[in-house]
């Protein structure tokens, strides 16, 4: 029996498998100490030493063996409309022109447009497709080859309006910067796997994301728990390439010295923090040959790259799609891509033509990707945005906007694939407006209580404590939307 | 070795092991450090005596306190257990919880024991059940009497007598005294002294945030008296880098940076404060002033700028800017940070929790929270001057240069160029391409869009008949046009290819004649864009006006005809600017004027008056028809929905306080003339605004402005309807119309105006008779706050009353005499009303085209005024305008429940009875000394900055959930004797380092790495990887490239491109500085919230966003990469390299030089043999080409460069050493 497997086997984990823990993998009290987040992922308070730093990233088995062993979080920064992609409402059309009933707009915030703001029909046309039938827009032609891989959840509702504190609350279930992210927290609760790469990687396409590096954050926890960015321009990790004029050998025969200096320190002050030192310059150079392979995409197939519409050459939506699945393969925990862009206060139509050309291929193409490669069962595909859009048009002389939706929370659309969600389902419904949820609203934290639940974790019992109090990624709130469970 | 195994057995548990890190910030259960690590020397038989606080407590607090504690609304059963009385008490069952000494009689007992899921204490839903052993424990503390203890923390601490010791040659301080008596009693040792070189690196180190140069480590090396260590302590306190190093913790709690942080994260000017903590520092600042100033230094008596710069603490709150969100939410957010930093910084108390409901664990009710808050929250949040003698002198001079010019200006009548100017205004325009144009009113067009990327303009004059001998081009900036113009390319600039001009007679034959151009001068050209290109009949060349300081400025090219053309009444003249250059490159918004020369250049001065003066008549009676009659307003009442108004003694109204995007002014007036027919609002520029206003608008629009997007006005409580708005100013279209035509999302603004008095005048469709009341309400509403600033009301009783530039003077004047004859008497007959003539003369000067060179060249000057720097400061409201502060349901800013007045928390000392409850009486109660926890909180953080842990782990939490401390008698010694020695942070850290515990050596063996792993009970010295700033000022001062430079505006070191841009929604181009600023301290680096510099996030630097009381300490490859590639790190490298080739001795004495650098210490002979084959190794390679010095060197300088590059090697090794970023 392997360590996890006791820790699953375990009614109660809390206690006995501590111990077993312990005294079976060969960490004893008072040595060089079992990471604490165990203590803290399984609410003990038994004893919790400041672990050496090599216990962080262990590998841990969760609260009970999740599906998704991964997360690709395609995040549709700027927040996309739902009402011309996903949630087909004829009666906007109809609408057009005329404000909504005060009876649905009331005690609503706005970021920019007045509640009685005429109506907008739907920009685009719908159509029906694969086997679940699930209606989409014609914006959206690849997505559509692939609905019976997803899972559309129409009933979506955030508390936040505005971009920055919108995005940060989906990612850390809190409006300000400060928290973990949910990278972090599957990082905090699962470890890494992979040996040569990062285990929570950042990348960005578009424009730049609104909440900065709070999104990706490990808040309050260890910093090496937070994502690292992986760059379009320059080295996609920073600093891995060495500098100009040391070739490989003076590298190695650097780190070579370097290692050996260190651990006769080591002798000498038997610091173990000197070991992992050591361990991370090894890791470094590791790094230095793992990331340029896995940047190297010419090694893909035509079929592939085409797939994606992928240029290797050119940073793009599409090639961070393509790296991700690359990265899933080799153990990367989560991903999250960035593509910002989506804030259409003018010209809805116009805006979502070039968003869509810009990602609707690579994302249908990860799914279908992922799933001939059956890495998407092991694998969480999630994409949407930070809120939905207004039924209402958006246009004002004095700052140049017409044909726009404003910013909307009270429902919009994200889709999910793969690890553990149920394929082909339409989760929820909003009213004819389109404007609130009236059928199985799933609120942000709801939404990070699933995703923690296909990981493997109960969202109540994942916490850490700081500053005296337990914090959870879904605060006091959130139900795993067990519906959308495969 | 033993150690060597235990690594091998993490190894093989779980090799996959990507990144470790020492978790720093982690907080364990209380008690839980001392439960395990005295296991050994604590009996658990039956019959020991439990100890309450740190056996007992943390079960309560952890188990029980959520419904059974402080929070009186969560409470179950009416049962509280925080309480001893309370617990004794019977509970809403009638059964008692607690029975001292009775097992059988306590309700607790039964249902801790108890395998009903019912009856089972804490509930099975809370998923917290009790082990067996804490169930034991609290039986057994039942049996013994259930004795409560009060929790430490909270109780004032007492100095109590030095702990005897055994070893008594041992302790140096009386710190060591509490550290050895512990160690002995767990029968264990100190360890032996650390070397000296370790000892010299770490005190410099610890004390001024540098190591050692080896010269500065030898002195005390070889210094054998017995003081030498003491001489070498008060030494480094009295450095100034000791304040940059204590500075840069305290930045990390008040969440320092440069930037506003959330979407737009714009650049924010308040490293004066951050120089002004490190001057405190420097100057050993009681820290009782030291915590005054900050908090309350505006309240100060005679307030200094120094104490009203301290006041930045607080202002280095978020501010969120982007355009959907609404301001006082965020300035709630904003005060909640503040209470949050308060509480950890000073009293290390989670009041956080409170802010939802009353905290779980610590006796703080949720009402507490919200009275701690309204201390804090009756401040206004300005901008500073801060005003200093070097720019104060420079601004004198230039100041007293443009008054003279000033004066002088009406003697400056144009006659040089002998040119007199007219603005025809166009009568037709047409682009080749499609743009469509607007005309304005100053006689200006403006063209909206990007447009076509190429474009001929034709425009069309029918000018007064004239000797047409210039042209003249003005290209005006306007935020009608991409990015506010005055070109459309985005940039704001445009390029003139050619420009033509024609006349075209009409008559019974069309005649057309062309006009050729001699000359052609501009106020400002672009590099390779001269505006003799626009005239040099080529379209492949023109002019352009991008160049510092950016394109988004007033331009003016003249062009001079080589032959005068002759206009008659029946001329049209045809202006063709051709605009190829691509791109956009074309004219947003511009006017044309048509220069006449003046026959006779050899005018005298008389000549020069005369002509003014009649030209100055003519002009003034230009503005006669709108020189009306007003009465200046006082209001009865002034109020507004958001902000704070107050009438000024000039019966003007200011507008302070708090603005939102959506404002209502109301005013009222009583005693008024009849026959009311218009209205006139005047707004008025005041230095305390923004930009000098006249608006309010602070961020995210343009500063100074303001948006009026309705004006509305009652009389006797009857809608008056408005017909006509005038203004002497508006930014384009947006002008008084706007706020009258019933769209609130248009208005009026003044954006390119700020600093001036502007009008606008509204008419009413009828007179009103008689009025007894007249109401205005003013609504501002825009996708920002933009109230307006400062402003005064005039009503008029003359019929099509207008707005009009001249100021209230002028206009008395001319309404007094609206008569065109006696204007000119006022200035043929000089002997009378020479007041009357100046007043009118100057306005002339001041609005008159005719000036506007004159006028121009003043401007620019005042331009070149160098300006103070700035920054962010409180500013107590005035009294009968204080803010009330709410308690908010939930926390929640859409719920404010009851206003709550200003306080403490109950379980602590009361603020002062006889003064105001305010910041002052908050920070001087955080200060009093009566506080149990600021002494206790601070001593413990210093504590924590030298031996990496505090003796309370849990340096921000002293409540119940914060961990015990390890040695309660030394922390309570130490703030008492903080207190005694005057806040003396200084002498503080003097006598910690002086300690014989913080000098013993770090060597680490298995035996008591095995008994005290983490080094709680201190026996051995501190080893510590360097924080993030440390690591790369050890570098730069080891290569010798180090800026010893202090204090001012932050700077850029060159980091990898993209890191501040790319994924940043704020985007900033990282300008990298060169010269010193290069090399300056971490501290000075350019804190950008949302993309931090990226070696110091790599290495647990903060981000600025949130208060973080300690760091972590990780260990990633990530740091590797760092240290191996990063351009800073090489850039070190090669200067170490460049410097150890250029000493002297042989190449045994170069390894020394550049290891000592590094490790201050002189390396073993082992060492030395190792370190200097590699060095001849690379040498070899470089020699047969291998490997190239150029590149390695990036173009190095001076001879011997293979040495050079080879030492560089070398170099890069010893400074990703870990001996080198560690405190050992």
């Amino acid at each position: 029996m392997s360590c996890h497997d006791h820790l699953y086997a375990c009614s109660t984990p809390r206690l006995n498998s501590r111990r077993w823990f312990l005294k079976e993998c060969g960490l004893g009290l008072g040595k060089v100490a079992l990471a604490s987040m165990l203590t803290d992922a399984f609410s003990s308070k038994l004893l919790a030493t400041p672990a050496s730093a090599s216990e962080a990233l262990k590998p841990r088995a969760p609260h009970f063996p999740g599906k998704a062993k991964h997360v690709i979080h395609l995040f549709m920064a700027g927040a996309p409309s739902q009402l011309d992609l996903f949630d087909y409402k004829p009666e906007l059309a109809k609408l057009q022109g005329k404000p909504l009933p005060p009876s649905v707009i009331a005690g609503q915030r706005y970021a920019f447009i007045r509640s009685d703001a005429a109506v907008l029909g739907p920009q685009f046309k719908f159509g029906r497709h694969g086997k679940s039938g699930a209606e989409i827009s014609e914006a959206l032609p690849h997505l559509a080859g692939v609905v019976d891989d997803i899972c559309m959840i129409k009933s979506m509702k955030t508390e936040q309006f505005n971009h920055a504190p919108g995005q940060i609350f989906l990612n850390t279930g809190f409006a300000q910067p400060g928290r973990p992210s949910l990278g972090s927290w599957a990082l905090y609760g699962l470890g890494s796997e992979s040996q040569d790469l990062p285990a929570y990687v950042v990348m960005s396409t578009g424009g730049g994301v609104s909440g900065g590096s709070a999104n990706w954050s490990s808040g309050f926890m260890p910093s090496l728990y937070a994502g690292v960015r992986f760059r379009n321009q320059g080295d996609p990790i920073l600093d891995v390439t060495s500098p100009k004029g040391v070739d490989p050998k003076l590298q190695r025969a650097s780190l070579d010295l370097i290692e050996e200096m260190n651990h006769a320190r080591l002798g000498i002050v038997g610091d173990p923090e000197i070991e992992s030192r050591i361990a991370s310059y090894e890791m470094a150079y590791r790094l230095q040959s793992s990331a340029p392979d896995l940047m190297d995409l010419k090694k893909e197939s035509k079929e592939t790259l085409d797939m994606y519409g992928c240029d290797p050459d050119k940073p793009s939506f599409a090639r961070a799609c393509l790296l991700a699945r690359r990265m899933i393969e080799r153990g990367v925990r989560f991903v999250n891509i960035y593509h910002e862009g989506w804030d259409a206060h003018s010209d809805v139509v116009g805006n979502l033509k070039s968003n869509c050309a810009a990602t609707d291929k690579a994302s249908a193409a990860l799914v279908k990707d992922l799933k001939q490669r059956g890495l998407l069962d092991e694998t969480l595909v999630i994409w949407g945005g930070e809120f939905g859009r207004t039924p209402m048009v958006e246009s004002n002389v004095a700052l140049g906007r017409s044909l726009g939706r404003d910013h909307h929370p009270a429902a919009f659309t994200m889709w999910m694939a793969g690890g553990g969600i149920k394929a082909g389902l339409t989760h929820g419904a909003t009213d004819e407006m389109g404007f609130h949820v009236v059928q199985d609203e799933v609120q942000i934290y709801d939404l990070q209580a699933t995703i923690l639940h296909c990981l493997g974790f109960d969202h109540e019992r994942l916490t850490y404590t700081y500053q005296g109090r337990q914090f959870r990624l879904t605060d006091v709130h959130g139900k795993v939307v067990k519906a959308i469970l495969a | 070795m033993k150690l060597r195994v235990v690594n091998q057995q993490l190894k093989r548990l779980a090799p996959a092991d990507f990144i470790s890190g020492v978790l720093k910030r982690r907080i364990f259960a209380p008690g839980a450090c001392s439960l395990i690590l005295l296991a050994a020397g604590v009996a658990s038989a039956a019959t020991a005596k439990v100890d309450f606080s740190s056996e007992v407590r943390p079960i309560l607090a952890g188990h029980c306190f959520k419904c059974h504690g402080p929070d009186e609304v969560a409470r179950k059963a009416k049962l509280r257990l925080d309480i001893r009385e309370e617990a004794l008490k019977p509970a809403k069952s009638g059964e008692v919880a607690i029975f001292p000494g009775k097992m059988d009689k306590s309700e607790l007992v039964a249902r801790v024991s108890s395998t009903n899921e019912d009856d089972i204490m804490p509930p099975p839903a809370m998923k917290k059940p009790l082990t067996p052993e804490e169930k034991n424990v609290l039986k057994r503390w039942i049996a013994q009497g259930a004795e409560y203890k009060p929790h430490w923390a909270f109780v004032a601490p007492k100095q109590s007598q030095l702990p005897k010791v055994h070893d008594k040659s041992w302790p140096k301080s009386p710190v060591d005294h509490f550290v050895l008596a512990r160690l002995e009693k767990e029968g264990l040792k100190p360890s032996a002294p650390a070397d000296k070189y370790t000892l010299v690196r770490r005190v410099y180190l610890d004390l001024i945030g540098l190591p050692p140069t080896p010269m500065q480590a030898d002195a005390f090396v070889k210094d054998a008296s017995p003081k030498a260590y003491e001489q070498l302590v008060d030494g480094l306190l009295d450095s100034p880098h000791y304040g940059e190093r204590w500075a840069r913790r305290w930045l990390d709690l008040a969440r320092y940076a440069d930037t506003n942080g959330y979407e737009k994260d714009r650049e924010r000017s308040i490293w004066p404060w951050r120089d002004w903590v490190i001057n405190a520092l420097n100057r050993d600042l009681p820290f009782n002033q030291f915590t005054v100033e900050q908090l309350a230094g505006d309240l100060l008596p005679g307030a200094t700028q120094d104490q009203i710069i301290a006041t930045g603490l607080h202002r280095n709150t978020m501010l969120n800017e982007e355009g959907g969100i609404d301001p006082l939410e965020y300035r709630f957010y904003a005060m909640v940070d503040r209470v949050h930093v308060t509480s950890t910084a000073w009293l290390g108390l989670t009041m956080a929790c409170a802010q939802c409901h009353t905290h779980k664990y610590d006796p703080i009710q949720h009402t507490e929270y919200y009275r701690f808050m309204a201390c804090l929250n009756n401040a206004d949040e300005p901008r500073m001057d801060v005003v200093n003698p070097q720019i104060g002198e420079k601004r004198k001079e230039l100041l007293t240069r443009i008054a003279a010019l000033e004066s002088e200006l009406p003697n400056k009548f144009p006659m040089e160029s002998g040119v007199t100017w007219q603005i025809p205004g166009a009568v037709e325009f047409e682009s080749k391409n499609g743009s469509e144009a607007r005309f304005l009113d100053d006689g200006s067009v403006r063209i909206s869009g990007t447009g076509p990327e190429t474009d001929v303009y034709t425009i069309k004059f029918t000018p007064a008949a004239q000797h047409l001998t210039h042209l003249q081009l003005e290209a005006l900036p306007d935020d009608g046009v991409v990015n506010g113009g005055p070109g459309r390319s985005g940039s704001g600039n445009f390029v003139l290819s050619e420009v033509k001009l024609e006349v075209v007679d009409a008559g019974s034959e069309r005649a057309v004649r062309k006009a050729r151009f001699s000359k052609a001068q501009a106020d400002f050209s672009q590099d390779g864009f001269k505006v003799e290109s626009a005239i040099d009949g080529k379209t492949n060349t023109g002019w352009g006006i991008a160049g510092s300081p950016g394109s988004s400025k007033h331009r003016h090219a003249i062009f001079t005809l080589a032959e005068p053309l002759e206009l008659k009444e029946t001329s049209t003249v045809v202006v063709r600017l051709i605009q190829t250059y691509g791109s956009h490159h074309t004219l947003g918004r511009f006017r044309l004027s048509l220069g006449h020369q003046l026959a006779d250049p050899a005018f005298t001065e008389q000549h020069r008056h005369e002509l003014r003066d009649q030209k100055c008549v003519e002009w003034l009676e230009k503005q006669l028809p709108s020189a009306d009659n007003w009465t200046q307003l006082r209001p009865a009442t002034a109020t507004a929905t958001s902000p704070t108004l107050t009438v000024q003694e000039d019966n003007s109204i200011f507008a302070g306080g708090d603005f939102t995007k959506n404002d209502t002014y109301t005013l009222k007036f009583r005693n008024l003339p009849a026959g009311l027919k218009a209205v006139r609002l005047e707004m008025m520029p005041d230095e305390r605004l923004p930009n000098n206003g006249p608006g309010s608008v602070s961020y995210e629009g343009p500063e100074g402005d303001f948006w009026l997007s309705t004006f509305k006005v009652k009389a006797d409580a009857r809608s008056i309807t408005l017909t006509n708005a005038s203004e002497s100013f508006a930014n384009g279209g947006n002008n008084a119309a706007k706020a009258i035509d019933d769209d609130l999302q248009s208005g009026w603004s003044v954006n390119g105006g700020q600093g001036k008095t502007h009008n606008a005048v509204f008419q009413f469709t009828e007179g009103v008779t008689s009025t007894n009341e007249l109401q205005l309400d003013l609504i501002c509403e825009k996708y920002h706050a933009a109230g307006l600033g400062r402003f005064r009301i005039w009503v008029s009783t003359d019929d099509h009353a207008k707005a009009s530039a001249l100021s209230n003077e002028a206009l008395a004047i001319l309404a007094g005499h609206k008569d065109a004859v006696w204007l000119r008497g006022l200035f043929t007959n000089t002997n009378s009303a020479a007041d009357q003539r100046a007043v009118l003369l100057n306005e002339f000067v001041r609005l008159s085209p005719a000036f506007s060179g004159s006028r121009r060249e003043i401007e620019n000057l005042r331009g070149q005024l160098p300006k103070f720097p700035t920054t962010l400061v409180m500013q107590e409201r005035p009294a009968g305008h204080e803010r009330t502060t709410f308690r908010h349901n939930r926390g929640d800013f859409l719920q404010p429940k009851e206003a709550v007045t200003a306080g403490v928390p109950s379980f602590l000392p009361p603020l002062p009875e006889n003064a105001p409850k305010n910041r002052l009486a908050l920070a001087q109660w955080l200060v009093s000394g009566a506080n149990p926890l600021t002494g206790r909180v601070l001593m413990n953080r210093h504590w924590e900055a030298l031996f990496g842990r505090g003796l309370v782990r849990t340096t921000e939490d002293f409540g119940f959930q914060g961990e015990l401390p390890s040695h309660p008698e030394l922390l309570d010694w130490l703030a008492v004797e903080f207190v005694k020695q005057g806040w003396s942070q200084k002498k503080m850290l003097k006598l910690l380092v002086m300690s014989a515990t913080y000098q013993q050596s770090s060597v680490v063996t298995p035996e008591l790495l095995e008994r005290d792993p983490l080094n709680i009970l201190l026996t051995r010295g501190p080893r510590l990887r360097l924080e993030a700033e440390m690591v790369r000022d050890s570098a730069l001062l080891a290569s010798g490239l180090l800026s010893e430079k202090l204090g001012g505006p932050s700077v850029y070191p060159p980091q990898p491109s993209g890191v501040t841009s790319e994924g940043t929604y704020g985007a900033l181009n990282w300008a990298t500085s060169t010269g010193p600023d290069r090399y300056r301290r971490g501290l000075y680096t350019f804190a950008k919230r949302t993309a931090p510099y990226a070696m110091t996030a790599t290495f647990d630097g903060p981000s600025g966003e949130a208060c973080l009381a300690r760091r972590d300490r990780s260990n990633t490859p990530l740091q590797a990469l760092s240290l191996l590639n990063d351009t800073v790190f090489m850039e070190c490298a090669r200067a170490l390299g460049q410097a150890a080739t250029g000493t002297g001795g042989g190449d045994e004495a170069r390894v020394e030089f550049i290891f000592r650098r590094c490790l201050t210490r002189p390396p073993s002979a082992e060492e030395q043999t190792r370190l200097l084959r590699f060095y001849q190794t690379q040498l070899a390679r470089f020699a047969s080409g291998e490997l190239k010095a150029s590149e390695i060197l990036d173009a190095g300088t001076g001879d011997r460069l293979n040495e050079q590059a080879a030492w560089t090697t070398l170099a890069r090794i010893l400074l990703n050493l870990d001996e080198t970023v560690t405190k050992s």
